[in-house]
């Protein structure tokens, strides 16, 4: 294959000629690189006429366009120009509002399309070391603020094009099915397509079905966890001869890898990296990390942290290295990692690895995959229990369908005795079909936290002064119970149905009561209950046990009230919700 | 039921409020079975948390780590059978 033309990215927007190979396949036609700068020229037409705005102490624009070959001519006349690309995750409006300063690609008011087929460029002046911005979304919730200048994007391309360009034909075209605006997609897609002189498809495969549209070719599979794990059931594309694959943004499953692989006929290749760090190292299957050529790995002395060197690097981190939150194990096979550094949670003293929870839940039977976070205690607001979040396997579906909950959360938790410490068992369970996981596949914390929201108020029981057939509860109506959302927008209520649950609740919890079995008779709901209000609800056992008073009182005021009675002599009451 | 029925459903419930054990209900747990280890399956904080709710509620004072604690940790009978003996309200 010809050699790449890499220092040609250094001139910003002469590419490689490659052999006068397309630079992209838009519906299975050509675009030729005639039409390519043709459309770079327009774009830095209308670039050169706006008044570009300011980040990270470098002149900039935003740039948004969910189309990957709008968005490459717009990145590669931005920084012909000398300025740097700030790329959202989105265009809402916040977000717009956030980044104040010119936009272009969809939705602009400037857009290239309109400007399309024009004449040459002004001539421009070269305002400083361009790159990109962006936003990470990592798996701690907050996004930060990345840069890349041009010279760090230019060695990702050149590494890759390196470390596969054997792999790959003249001909073979790039195609993904992941987001060009974030690090995995931008260098993998977008910048290595672009340096190596490679024809990428413009249409992003979105489902498996996508594949059997593809026109018979070799190509690159730039790809997903989300996306690979249905190539087992996907359609065979006539035709179509596979070179090889990546996966990156969460971890591959051996099952997903081995699969991925088979239905390829090609290797696939995990990679592993952040945006900080750029691309790291890579694998194949279950076998060790082999970092990429240039980067050097080391551990930090005390905390197996691995730090990583390489050329990726920002200026400012080329020395020192950048400080990775992986622990992890290198030998002459290569790295293993073990696991995050902020995964450890201290209860009761002890360190206890989240990652080792999940491995540990994980060679169960019955689990599919996992996820554990650290929650916090309802009643000591100091302790932190875990919440374990299962996909079941079919088996364990099975097994989950013949047991009551409490008792299946009892059995998993029986099952890891003895291969953790007790204060690692998890004490919240919850079962879903699929990890949530945002677009990039990351299953993020705040997605699982989600999961675990109050249904119920913190209770603690009063004193008892009213004799043995009273109790009274005192009852912290939390902030974040999921019956305020919706109930309603902007003036959260408690709803009347979920205080008569609760009542129901309590009366079992300490009475024995079956309000199942029982209608209300003399319901009133009198004054409203607000998020963080702390209500007391009193109980009265009456009748030698066949009846059930409640009342909510918040402050003296009667919120709500009624009588759970046996069904037969309700004559015209509402029946109890359960 | 007799009193220390009573009790025994009192106890459950108590640990329940006071532990924020999640999906169980009283009749989930059984009275006759261990509360550590196999049985209910608490932890070491737990026991301190049950101590603390015991003092509170029923001004119990229970010594940590003690043979007596073992034993009246037992099971919710033998702890329902402690705190009829010695509650003092």
């Amino acid at each position: 294959m010809p050699e790449p033309s890499l220092q040609s990215l250094a001139r910003y927007w002469a590419l490689p000629d490659g052999d006068g190979r397309p630079v992209a396949y838009r519906g299975g036609n050509p675009v030729g690189r005639a039409a390519f700068h043709l459309d770079l020229d327009a774009a830095r037409r209308t670039l050169a006429g706006l008044a570009p705005g300011e980040v990270a102490g470098r002149p900039g624009i935003v740039l948004f366009e969910p189309d990957v070959y709008r968005f490459a001519v717009w990145l590669l006349a931005t920084w012909s120009l000398g300025l740097t690309a700030v790329l959202p995750g989105d265009d809402l409006p916040a977000t717009r509002e956030a980044l104040a300063m010119p936009w272009v690609g969809s939705g602009s008011s400037s857009n290239v399309l309109t400007a399309w087929h024009v004449a040459a460029p002004a001539s421009w002046a070269d305002r400083g070391r361009p790159g990109v911005v962006l936003f990470t979304s990592g798996s701690t919730g907050k996004p930060a603020l990345i840069e890349k200048d041009l010279r760090q994007l230019r060695a990702e391309a050149q590494m890759f094009e390196e470390a596969f360009g054997d792999e790959l034909t003249a001909d073979t075209r790039f195609v993904t099915s992941v987001p060009h605006q974030h690090m995995y997609g931008l260098p993998f897609f977008v910048l290595w397509s672009l340096v190596g002189a490679h024809p990428f498809v413009v249409e992003k495969l979105r489902y498996p079905e996508d594949l059997g549209r593809l026109p018979p070719a070799d190509y690159v599979f730039i790809s997903a966890p989300t996306f690979l794990k249905y190539l087992a059931d996907a359609p065979a594309a006539a035709g179509v001869r596979w070179r090889m694959a990546t996966s990156a943004g969460s971890p591959l499953a051996a099952g997903i890898a081995a699969s991925g692989a088979a239905y390829l006929q090609a290797p696939l290749f995990e990679i592993y990296g952040s945006t900080e760090t750029g691309a790291v190292a890579r694998r194949q299957g279950n076998s060790p990390w082999q970092a990429f050529s240039g980067v050097r790995l080391s551990l930090e002395e005390g905390t197996s942290r691995l730090r990583i060197h390489s050329p990726l690097l920002a200026d400012a981190e080329m020395e020192s290295g950048f400080l990775s939150g992986d622990i992890a194990r290198l030998d002459g096979r290569g790295l293993e990692l073990q696991g995050r550094a902020d995964r450890l949670v201290k209860i009761g003293e002890k360190r206890i690895s989240l990652t080792q929870v999940e491995q540990e839940l994980a060679r169960l039977p019955e689990v599919a995959s996992v996820r554990v976070v650290p929650l916090p205690h309802e009643q000591e607001g100091d302790r932190v229990i875990l919440g374990a979040v299962v996909v079941l396997t079919p088996e364990g579906c099975l097994e989950y369908g013949e047991k009551k909950k409490a008792d299946f959360d009892s059995a998993l938790r029986r099952r890891l005795r003895g291969r953790l410490d007790p204060l690692a068992l998890p004490r919240r369970w919850r079962y879903v079909e699929a990890l949530p996981c945002n677009e990039m596949g990351k299953t993020t914390r705040q997605d699982l936290e989600r999961l675990f929201v109050s249904l119920m108020p913190r209770a603690q029981r009063l004193p008892d002064e009213h004799g043995k057939n009273t109790v009274r509860l005192q009852l912290q109506i939390p902030r974040d119970l999921v019956w305020f959302e919706g109930h309603f927008p902007g003036f959260p209520l408690l709803p009347g149905v979920v205080q008569l649950d609760w009542a129901a609740h309590f009366a079992h919890l300490y009475f024995g009561f079956d309000a199942a079995a029982a209608n209300v008779s003399g319901l009133k709901f009198l004054n409203i209950v607000r998020p963080g209000d702390a209500l007391q609800l009193t109980l009265v056992s009456k009748r030698h046990g066949r009846e059930l008073a409640f009342v909510f009182t918040l402050n003296g005021k009667t919120c709500s009230h009624g009588v759970f009675v046996p069904r037969d002599q309700a004559g015209g009451s509402v029946e109890a919700a359960t | 039921m007799t009193m220390l029925d009573e009790l025994v459903h009192e106890i459950k419930a108590f640990i329940i409020e006071t532990l924020d054990l999640e999906d169980i209900s009283p009749e989930d747990i059984d009275a006759n079975l261990p509360l550590f280890g196999d049985g209910l399956g608490l932890d070491s904080i737990d026991s301190l948390e049950l101590g603390v709710g015991l003092q509170k509620r029923y001004g119990l004072k229970i010594a940590a780590e003690s043979e007596e604690t073992r034993q009246i940790f037992a099971s919710v009978r033998a702890l329902a059978e402690y705190v009829a003996a010695h509650r003092a309200n």
